[in-house]
């Protein structure tokens, strides 16, 4: 059987890994937002039907402050997730034979 | 739904065929899913499925949930009436996954384990150890969750009425049951053929969730899922290859000008048929301008002849393409004084290109620069803060699992966002005058690009993205209202030991009366669904998020302030709402500074919490170490 200081040494070192990855998500979500808001607001200014630019078939704005950062924040969240992320034991509480049980026997995907 | 088939099997629709079709295969599922899930615990399995799904599973019923009967309804609607600008407002999008996944998934999963709580009321009650926490926020639940699916009701049985349209039998059934509800109080105020689409969407996922459970819930998101983001891509290329390409299609954007809204009288000789004629008909008026109409025909109460509000189609092209679907045998003459020209964009070529759009009634456009900020910032919270998607956030396996998921989820919006907004800014060169009607131009659009393609069975299938998306959050709510009730209400008020069937019984009794209520409630829903969208999920996003991230991240935080909190949030936001209907005399929301309520809300609910946790005592140690560790 697993200790209680055991217990919740795990479960706090768990919980501050937790707390930095939503660090990085917030910066993340405000570059993003950074990003959009200034191509999207100030890309279009002085444009009328006869000066529209498009690239790709998409309007200039659209397509250097959505599309682009779009595809940026693809990469963002495939960093994250394979790179940045750890993975955690989310039943502090199971024993350590239920966890040998449950690794060890092959998972069905439901 | 078989008379319905065998009338279609008739030829009468090869669409239909091929949407029943879908349907059937969704009740499939559910039964074998609810076959599954036979002989484990009860409550864990119907409300939670065993906390043991996969990626597929997982990320498919997140993703599924989320993108509602909005994302294929009110959103394509606002595109066409708005133009570019969607892309603007709904690009928050781009980091929900990694945002509303992220922040909370692990950290939900872990204390729902810890705690052993199955709905998110009663992970807060025992976060805090306190019932007046789980009270309160089974309440404020159960309030915004109705909305929602009030909204969802009305966008399944919207969607069912293009398809069953000049259905023989449909017809049929349609006159028999306007006999028998002539005289039904509020029933009868309702249009027959919405009603008849209302009951029969009502019943067919009504019984689909009362029977499977979450396991059928998610099971069906899946297969919802995979047919939505499928639907997205072949409506994409279809309309793509009718436009002549994107270039070609974002040049005819560029010189459409907005329409006007005029009121229309008609003259005495012409009464008669002018009573006959209902929302979206087509006339010409006597000084020649092709018109649209905007409801039917009625008697103002300062007036003799009939009057309507009509859109006055101003573009040229558009005359040209709408001159065949005009009604030659009424015309009515423009009311001196009566037109209006949109507030922005009016006569102004490229508007529909621009990132702010067209706006009848904002004097900057559809969306000043501060309403897109609040909308990156409304997609992203409001998402992560929804009681809905973080029950979901419960019931992966593991951490691998979550992590795939997030980038799964993530490449699936962006398969399913962009692509919807070319395709319905497109939609204005193919289908020009939908404006009085934008809420169907998802249906219509895959009825005439299948058409044109000489593919109609295809509509069928595209028809059931949009009513994928609707049937996986409305079994989704279901659910949730129904472990609300259950879970929150029944089993803590319950005395001693209930058991596993009694449970059983009364789990699949209460999904089976709120789905009723909230068919009853939808017969007569206000007009705009992506508003009603919009304020159940700004209320959940307000009342939840700063209560459950700072529960699951801040070690400080009280139960006085997780209530005070969740009440504050949900009244602000409560508020904002009545100032809107004060205001603007219908039920909308109030943009103080240009800023969404939900923002406001959300701000002042994360005040709250932590002005209150800092004025009040200690939470115990022994709770804290039990979520937080050392």
């Amino acid at each position: 059987m697993r200790s209680e200081e055991d217990r919740n040494k795990r479960l706090g070192e768990s919980f501050r890994q937790s707390s930095r990855e939503t660090v990085v998500i917030v910066i993340g979500w405000l570059v993003f937002l950074v990003w959009t808001a200034t191509v999207c607001s100030l890309g279009w200014d002085g444009e009328n039907e006869k000066e529209v630019v498009t690239v790709m078939g998409l309007p200039r704005w659209v397509f250097f402050g959505v599309v682009l950062p779009w595809i940026a924040a693809c990469g963002f969240t495939f960093w994250f997730t394979m790179f940045f992320m750890e993975d955690t034991d989310l039943d502090p509480d199971r024993s350590e034979e239920e966890e040998e049980a449950q690794t060890g026997a092959e998972q069905p995907e439901s | 739904m078989i008379i319905l088939a065998e009338a279609a099997t008739g030829g009468s629709s090869a669409a239909l065929v091929s949407f029943l079709v879908y349907v059937l295969v969704v009740f499939v599922i559910a039964f074998v899913a609810g076959r599954v899930g036979r002989g484990k615990p009860f409550v864990g399995e119907y409300y939670l499925g065993g906390r043991n799904f996969g990626m597929w599973a997982f990320a498919l019923t997140y993703a599924a949930t989320l993108a509602s009967g909005g994302s294929f309804m009110g959103f394509p609607a606002l595109i066409y009436t708005h133009g570019w600008s969607l892309a603007w407002w709904i690009c928050g999008y781009m980091v929900v996954p990694v945002v509303a996944m992220g922040l909370f998934a692990k950290r939900l999963n872990q204390i729902g384990r810890i705690a052993g709580a199955i709905t998110i009321p009663e992970l807060l009650r025992k976060r805090f150890s306190s019932n007046p926490v789980g009270n309160t926020a089974t309440l404020l639940l159960l309030f915004f969750m109705f909305f929602y699916l009030l909204a969802q009701f009305k966008a399944g049985a919207m969607i069912m009425q293009t398809l069953f349209e000049e259905v023989q039998i449909y017809e049929q059934v349609v006159s028999a049951v306007e006999g028998v509800t002539r005289n039904i109080f509020w029933v009868n105020q309702a249009d027959p053929h919405y009603l008849v689409c209302l009951g029969v969407f009502g019943i067919a996922v009504i019984a689909y969730t009362a029977y499977g459970g979450f396991r059928a819930v998610v099971w069906t998101d899946i297969l919802q899922g995979l047919v939505m983001v499928i639907g997205v891509l072949i409506l994409l290329g279809m309309t793509l290859s009718l436009v002549g390409g994107l270039d070609r299609a974002t040049g005819k954007l560029a010189k459409q000008i907005p329409p006007e809204y005029a009121r229309v009288r008609f003259d005495a000789g012409e009464e008669v048929e002018a009573g006959k004629l209902k929302k979206g008909d087509w006339i010409r008026s006597m000084e020649g301008e092709i018109l649209c109409l905007d409801g039917k025909p009625g008697r103002p109460p300062e007036g003799d002849q009939l009057e309507v509000e009509v859109l006055v189609i101003t573009f040229d092209e558009h005359k040209a393409q709408l001159a065949g679907k005009v009604s030659s045998e009424v015309t009515g003459s423009l009311i001196d004084g009566s037109r209006k020209p949109y507030r922005t964009g009016a006569g102004e070529a490229g508007i529909y290109l621009s990132p702010h759009g067209p706006s009848p009634d904002g004097a900057q456009g559809f969306l000043p620069v501060m309403l897109a900020l609040s909308f990156f910032a409304f997609w992203n919270f409001s998402g992560a803060g929804q009681p809905s998607y973080m029950v979901r956030q419960m019931a992966f396996r593991d951490t691998v699992v979550l992590r795939r998921s997030i980038l799964f989820v993530a490449i699936f919006f962006t398969l399913i966002y962009l692509p919807l907004v070319i395709i319905f800014t497109s939609a204005r060169i193919i289908l020009p005058g939908m404006e009085v009607e934008a809420d169907r131009i998802m249906p219509e659009m895959a009825r005439v690009v299948t058409e044109r393609a000489g593919i109609p069975w295809l509509a069928g299938i595209l028809v059931a993205a949009p009513f994928a998306a609707i049937m996986s959050s409305v079994d989704s709510f279901l659910l949730l209202v129904s472990s609300g009730v259950v879970r929150d209400v029944y089993q803590q008020k319950a005395k001693g030991e209930v058991s596993e069937r009694t449970i059983a019984r009364l789990s699949r009794l209460t999904t089976v009366g709120v789905g009723v209520l909230a068919v009853i409630f939808a017969l007569n829903p206000p007009k705009l669904l992506q508003t009603l969208i919009v304020f159940a999920s700004g209320g959940l996003g307000a009342t939840f998020l700063a209560p459950v991230v700072l529960a699951l991240y801040w070690k400080r935080m009280t139960a006085p302030a997780a209530v005070a909190g969740m009440i504050c949030g949900g009244l602000v936001m409560l508020g904002f709402y009545f100032i809107g209907l004060v205001h603007f005399g219908e039920f909308k929301e109030f943009n103080w500074l240009s800023v969404h309520p939900f923002i406001w809300a959300s701000l002042v609910n994360f005040i709250v919490v932590i002005w209150v946790s800092l004025k009040g005592r200690e939470p115990e140690r022994g709770l804290v170490e039990k979520y937080f560790g050392t």
